[in-house]
């Protein structure tokens, strides 16, 4: 009696960890470079790939911009990215599961100019969405902002 | 030739400075600048920007600027003109914002009333049009009403979701990549009331991005 109840028990768990991981399939895809201009690069573990339209972004990857260039990525919860000329924007975090609208989205703009857009994850939850920059860190409320990295020398 | 240890060690405590204030001088050489914008549909948001030390800006009108040094956060205002024209390559390369179309079905049935059925067709209609553009990211998303367990409405709202990216799979569609995601009563349209069937809940909503 006491072994067909812990069989079930067994097997109910590896169903259910078996859904689990049947969701997000896509959840290694971040999400997605949508337009490009000039000559934009990925680094992810320790090689370079040229970005092109269609190309899948992955956490922790390092997204380097040149000059007279840009680059426009959607994420899998809908947070809208842009990155301008001279930049260099990681990100650090992100995880989205679609079916609880969970995850968290962190990112950094460490040279340049980044716009941000806000997508799901944020709007259920505010505080899972951080961009970090040199000097700071900005936590938002539902929003869209820009943030621009100046050198010394600029206005 | 041995060098004397006080020799030695003057050596060191100037390499020592030197490489202190290299390091510095390279850290401190940014400031950052952060400007909210307006949400496309004028509802409050605000941004909080926060320097490594602690001090503080909170932006709450669009247009408003945190500068923001190792040590301090200035901030001041601007204008959608100044920051359209000094950063126009963001607006430019932002990725289309996502669109959303929500279907409804017939009373306790499994078919699509006559206005979502056109809708899908619209739906077809931008798929197929935007061939040339950056390819388009399709999401549909199946929701319940509040009868039934969690996990079984989140298995019917899955199910819903399904038929609907079959459907536009017969309409000639290319759907693998597309998400299919059933929230369950979740997100209900209209509040829930126990025990009660809102038909307006069981809905599925087509998300292009």
């Amino acid at each position: 009696m006491g072994k067909t109840k812990s069989t079930t028990i067994l097997v109910f768990v590896c169903c259910a960890a078996i859904l689990g991981f049947a969701g997000p399939v896509f959840a290694y895809e971040a999400g997605m470079v949508k337009t490009v201009r000039g000559q934009v690069r990925i680094e992810r573990d320790g090689g370079t790939l040229e970005a092109r339209v269609g190309d899948a972004v992955h956490e922790r990857d390092r997204v380097i911009v040149q000059d007279a260039s840009s680059v426009g990525i959607s994420m899998s919860d809908e947070t809208l990215l842009s990155i301008g000329h001279n930049s260099t924007m990681v990100i650090d975090k992100y995880s989205y599961d679609p079916v609880t609208r969970e995850g968290q989205v962190a990112t950094s703009i460490l040279k340049g100019t980044l716009r941000y857009v806000t997508g799901l994850i944020g709007r259920a939850r505010p505080q899972a969405i951080k961009v970090t920059t040199n000097n700071a860190t900005i936590g938002i409320r539902g929003t869209e902002f820009i943030v621009e990295v100046l050198d010394e020398n600029e206005k | 030739m041995r060098m004397k240890n006080s020799h030695i060690a003057l050596l060191l405590g100037l390499l020592f400075g030197v490489i202190v204030i290299l390091v510095t001088l390279y850290v401190n050489r940014t400031r950052e600048r952060v400007i909210l914008l307006p949400q496309p549909d004028g509802t409050p948001s605000a941004i909080i920007v926060q320097s490594k030390t602690g001090a503080t800006a909170v932006l709450d009108r669009p247009y408003s600027v945190a500068t923001v040094a190792p040590k301090q956060v200035g901030s001041e205002q601007t204008d959608e003109i100044a920051v359209k024209k000094r950063y126009k390559e963001l607006f430019d390369a932002l990725p289309p914002r996502p669109r959303a179309f929500l279907l409804y079905f017939e009373t306790g049935g499994t078919r699509l009333t006559p206005d979502s059925e056109k809708i899908v067709q619209v739906v077809v209609s931008v798929l197929t049009d935007a061939k040339d553009l950056p390819p388009f990211e399709i999401t549909v998303i199946g929701h319940a009403d509040e009868i039934g367990t969690d996990d079984l409405n989140d298995e019917l709202s899955r199910r819903r979701a399904a038929a609907i990216v079959g459907m536009l799979k017969a309409k000639g569609i290319d759907t693998t990549r597309a998400s299919i995601v059933g929230r369950g009563s979740r997100e209900p349209l209209i509040p829930h009331k126990k025990g009660v069937a809102e038909e307006k809940n069981r809905r599925v909503e087509i998300r292009l991005k």
